[in-house]
């Protein structure tokens, strides 16, 4: 366990595995990310996070059904584990509290 | 989905190489899936493109596999197992092993002892502290017809330098004893070489270890001495030689200071240097005199100094001090080369030692390799042919789960083993012969030279890399089979004429060696025999030095010599044959008041000299008077002086008025010419004066009738008599003559010594390789036999199908063979051609010798009963 801290990335991350429900895996997810965020991410950064998240316990992954499309070769879908689902709601949590903190007038929002 | 369209195949393979076998499947997945997404949106060419881009962008930390190198470092349990098992398949086949053992070992020691030939030639002069700020002075004198480079130069110019440059900050010059002096300390007298004045700042420039005195004043006075310990255990023994005298010639001199010898070569070996002050005193106008080119000068520059710049400034310094008009003579150009250099730079007039060949240490250091390469792929060769005769155990063992690594592990193990092995017996050998092959190159050279820490690791290196090399290809070839082939009775190897080809190489490359060997001692022979204008044989010389009371009896010591049975004839002279001669100016002028000048050699010689000697008058006539004066002398030049001096026949310049190192007179005689020097230069201009008092050597012709000891003792006797306070010191001028060729006779043993490591070498890998390729085909050839085949045809397919690379090989090496060594006979004035019979007779060599190979090897199986193989085994 690496500590419970939450980066913007991987928030992001969790939040697009749960958008994604049982299709979350590699392509789909950064489509997603991109769709959504217009944010184009390397594979590379995009699979760091990932490992990252499953060491930490807030992913799991296990392997689909091989496609032609892939070469033969099998998706890996990810999903969120209690533990990732529970520290998303914490940071959601805290996120909210926070905000309600804030007095309107300083956003010069309305 | 068209068949075609397919993402990079070698970034496809780049990354399943490069990526973690964990992380591949998925990753390569989606990059696939993603390529075939995009090819329908945008086009083949830029899905290519991109998975391209992806590919490379994945080559990151997180991504890469983790570094395969602590894989191939077995766990401790499988570790005794392959080494059990290495051992017993090494002692199962001992004559494999030995074999390919002994290939190694003698690959190995060749190398090494090559690497120390060459670390301690490129170490020539290296070991002076100060040696790279300083510099040679090298003078350039343009005469009408000649040009001349001297390793030298004049008296003034080094401490003139020195006061007009602030760059200099030292200068030292040499100078050396016009003959063999006599030293003297009580009983023991022996006439010494190795003598050199030195101003007394010679030891602020060169740093010698100090065993007694102080090197900063020893030389400053006159008649004083430093020398070595060796020279002064020669004289003195084991008493302390500091502060104690010598005579040199009958001068008295004070030892004040001894050195030890240097533990590098150098070009700067004395035995005993002499103050220049003593020099001086003799000879005073050194220091005033600018033409008299003569003292080898080297100055120490300040460390900054731009030496390129500073060659420009001194080149004609000397044209101020001399005066223009004396300077326009001579031309005399100064120029500057490195002291580390000199050693392997072009040759110079009066220089202090032999130069060094880089022609010969490239040649060995291509033999080296060569050699190297030759050993090794035996070694590869062996290993991968009995390993695929283990192909049963491999496929038992992937049956029960080897995996490949563990395979590879394994054959990397052994060839680990022996490889190491192979290493300390060569290295155990080299030193076992280190001693006989110092004798013959005439070196000192030892294993301790080479630094050690680089020695070691380089070592290690080195082995690692050879057990990788030789275990990796066996290794691989067979851990990629496939159990069930590997299990099947017979299963054919690939790439055997691959392998017949690589020792179609080997037997190129010994070949070459083996012409090599047989130009380098025929030339050496050629040089030996070649007639060098007089008859060499018969020849004693005595050596008496300067030596005044001997020099007042020489025509009375002559009568009394030539009243021996044995002796024909007695001449003296400075010189003989074979001996550097005096480089001296001679100046011949015509009736018109011109005059023809060049530097030439002189000997001084009497006037038997030339009956002796056999030399042929081609016009005029020996001397004819038996004492000269000084306006008197008279001269006798060979056809080369002739030649240079630009005179149309030798009958020209009898009579011509010449002069010659103070002396004045006519020309009386022309010789024909002959080698007084070494075969490797032409023949150059000589002259001779009759100068008894330069006389040091006396050449005695005995009759071929008498024994030599009985010549010998009669000369012995005969010297104590009229010569009792000199030793007698003799040499054979033959003996001298073919010294000049040492240098040339060690090449040629070395090649030969090489030559026959190479051979030995490709014979073994042949040997191995028709062994092998008959234990295979054991079956086949029974099968030959049961049809009729005879011993002598089934041997005979065997050689021509092992002889074909061998022909190839030769005809690929000759070509280039017969270039190299014609250009290194060019150095040689005098030499031989490289004979079309020669390389055919090393094309024969060859064949013989895979001859030899196959028939030892397949004699057994050709001659066998054929049931033996057919039976199933």
């Amino acid at each position: 366990m690496k500590g419970t801290y939450l980066g913007e990335f991987e928030e992001l991350l969790l939040l697009v595995i749960l958008i994604l429900a049982d299709e979350a895996y590699g392509v789909s997810i950064k489509e997603e990310i991109l769709q959504r965020t217009q944010r184009s991410i390397s594979r590379g950064a995009l699979h760091t996070s990932l490992t990252r998240l499953e060491k930490k316990g807030y992913v799991q992954s296990a392997f689909g059904e091989a496609t032609p499309v892939r070469g033969g070769r099998r998706k890996k879908y990810y999903q969120l584990t209690q533990e990732g689902k529970t520290v998303l709601e914490a940071v959601r949590n805290m996120r909210e509290s926070l905000w309600k903190a804030v007095p309107n007038y300083k956003l010069g929002l309305q | 989905m068209s068949h075609q369209i397919t993402p990079p195949k070698f970034f496809q393979r780049l990354f399943q190489w490069f990526c973690d076998p964990d992380l591949h499947e998925e990753l390569a997945g989606d990059i696939e899936e993603q390529f075939f997404r995009e090819v329908q949106q945008k086009g083949l060419s830029k899905a290519r493109a991109h998975y391209r881009r992806e590919i490379l962008l994945l080559i990151r930390p997180s991504v890469i596999k983790r570094l395969s190198l602590p894989n191939f470092i077995p766990d401790t349990v499988m570790l005794k197992n392959y080494l059990k098992i290495a051992l017993r398949s090494l002692s199962r086949q001992v004559g494999y092993t030995l074999t390919n053992v002994t290939g190694l070992v003698l690959g190995l020691t060749a190398c090494l002892l090559i690497l120390l030939y060459i670390w301690d030639e490129s170490r020539y002069d290296q070991g002076f502290e100060k040696g790279a700020n300083i510099y040679r002075l090298n003078t350039r004198m343009q005469l009408p017809d000649q040009q001349l480079d001297l390793a030298l130069a004049a008296g003034p110019t080094a401490q003139a330098l020195q006061e007009a440059f602030p760059e200099v900050e030292s200068v030292v010059r040499l100078a050396f004893p016009w003959s063999d002096p006599l030293v003297k300390q009580g009983e023991r007298q022996f006439y010494e070489k190795n003598l050199l004045y030195a101003d007394s700042t010679f030891f602020d420039l060169f740093e010698f270890p100090l065993i007694a005195g102080n090197l900063q004043q020893a030389l400053t006075a006159p008649f004083s001495l430093v020398i070595t310990s060796d020279f002064a255990q020669k004289y003195f023994g084991e008493t302390p030689a500091l502060g104690k005298q010598l005579a040199i010639n009958d001068d008295l001199y004070t030892i004040r200071g001894v050195i030890g010898p240097r533990a590098q070569r150098t070009h700067l070996q004395a035995d005993c240097f002499i103050s220049f002050s003593t020099w001086l005193r003799e000879r005073p106008h050194t220091e005033t005199n600018w033409t008299w080119t003569s003292f080898p000068t080297y100055l120490l520059l300040k460390p900054q100094t731009n030496v390129a710049a500073f060659n420009q400034k001194i080149a004609t310094f000397p044209r101020e001090k001399m005066g223009e008009e004396a300077w326009a003579e001579t031309a005399t150009h100064l120029n500057l080369e490195a002291f580390t250099s000199i050693y392997f730079n072009a040759h110079q007039l009066g220089e202090l030692d032999q130069k060094g060949s880089k022609t010969y240490l490239l040649f060995l250091g291509v033999t080296a390799g060569f050699i190297l390469i030759m050993a090794l792929l035996n070694f590869v060769n062996l290993s991968t042919a009995r390993a695929s005769i283990r192909a049963k155990e491999i496929g038992v063992r992937k049956t029960v789960g080897a995996e490949r690594q563990q395979l590879i592990q394994q054959f990397l193990m052994e060839s680990g083993l022996l490889v190491f092995t192979a290493a300390i017996l060569a290295l155990l050998l080299t030193s076992i012969i280190l001693p006989s092959f110092n004798g013959l190159i005439d070196r000192q050279l030892n294993l301790h030279q080479l630094p050690t820490f680089a020695a070691i690791g380089g070592g290690i290196i080195t082995c690692l890399l050879i057990s990788l090399l030789a275990g990796l290809y066996p290794a691989f070839f067979l851990s990629s089979y496939s159990q069930a082939g590997l299990l099947k009775p017979s299963t054919p190897r690939k790439g055997a004429s691959f392998w017949s080809y690589l020792s179609g190489f080997q037997f190129a490359t010994s070949t070459s060696l083996i012409i090599c060997t047989i130009v380098a001692w025929q030339q050496v022979q050629f040089l030996l025999h070649q007639d060098p204008g007089f008859p060499a044989d018969r020849k004693i010389v005595l050596n008496f030095g300067k030596d005044n009371s001997m020099l007042a009896q020489l025509p009375q010591i002559r009568e009394e010599l030539l009243k021996l049975s044995a002796v024909e004839e007695v001449s003296s002279s400075s010189h003989i044959p074979s001996e550097s001669p005096f480089g001296v100016f001679l100046s011949v002028e015509e009736e018109n008041g011109d005059s023809r000048d060049a530097e030439i050699a002189m000997y001084a010689v009497d006037q038997h000299f030339l009956e002796l000697y056999e030399l042929e008058l081609l016009a005029g006539q020996n001397y004819t008077k038996l004492v000269c004066t000084d306006s008197t002398a008279e001269l006798i030049v060979n056809a080369a002086t002739v030649e240079l001096l630009g005179f149309a026949s030798p009958e020209e310049i009898i009579g011509k008025e010449f002069y010659q190192w103070d002396t004045r007179g006519r020309v009386v005689g022309v010789i024909e010419n002959f080698n007084f020097q070494s075969l490797h230069q032409e023949i150059g201009p000589l002259s001779f004066q009759l100068r008894p008092n330069l006389f040091e050597k006396l050449t005695v012709q005995f009759s071929g009738a008498a024994s030599i000891p009985n010549t010998l003792a009669q000369l012995q006797q005969k010297w104590n008599e009229v010569a009792g306070h000199l030793p007698f010191q003799y040499s054979f001028l033959d003996d001298r003559l073919e010294q000049q060729y040492e240098k040339d006779q060690r090449f040629a043993s070395l090649s030969l010594l090489f030559s026959i490591i190479a051979i030995f070498i490709a014979l073994l890998g042949m040997m191995a390789l028709v062994g092998y390729s008959c234990r295979r085909k054991a079956k086949d050839i029974a099968v030959k036999k049961v049809f009729g085949a005879s011993v002598a045809q089934i041997i005979w397919s065997l050689f021509h199908r092992f002889s074909q690379p061998v022909l190839w090989g030769w005809l690929v090496v000759i070509f280039p063979v017969y270039y190299l060594l014609n250009q290194w006979l060019n150095d040689f004035t005098y030499h031989i051609d490289v004979s079309w019979l020669v390389l055919l007779g090393a094309g024969l060599i060859g064949m013989l010798l895979s001859f030899i190979a196959v028939f030892s090897q397949s004699f057994s199986t050709a001659t066998a009963n054929p049931t033996h193989y057919l039976k199933d085994n």
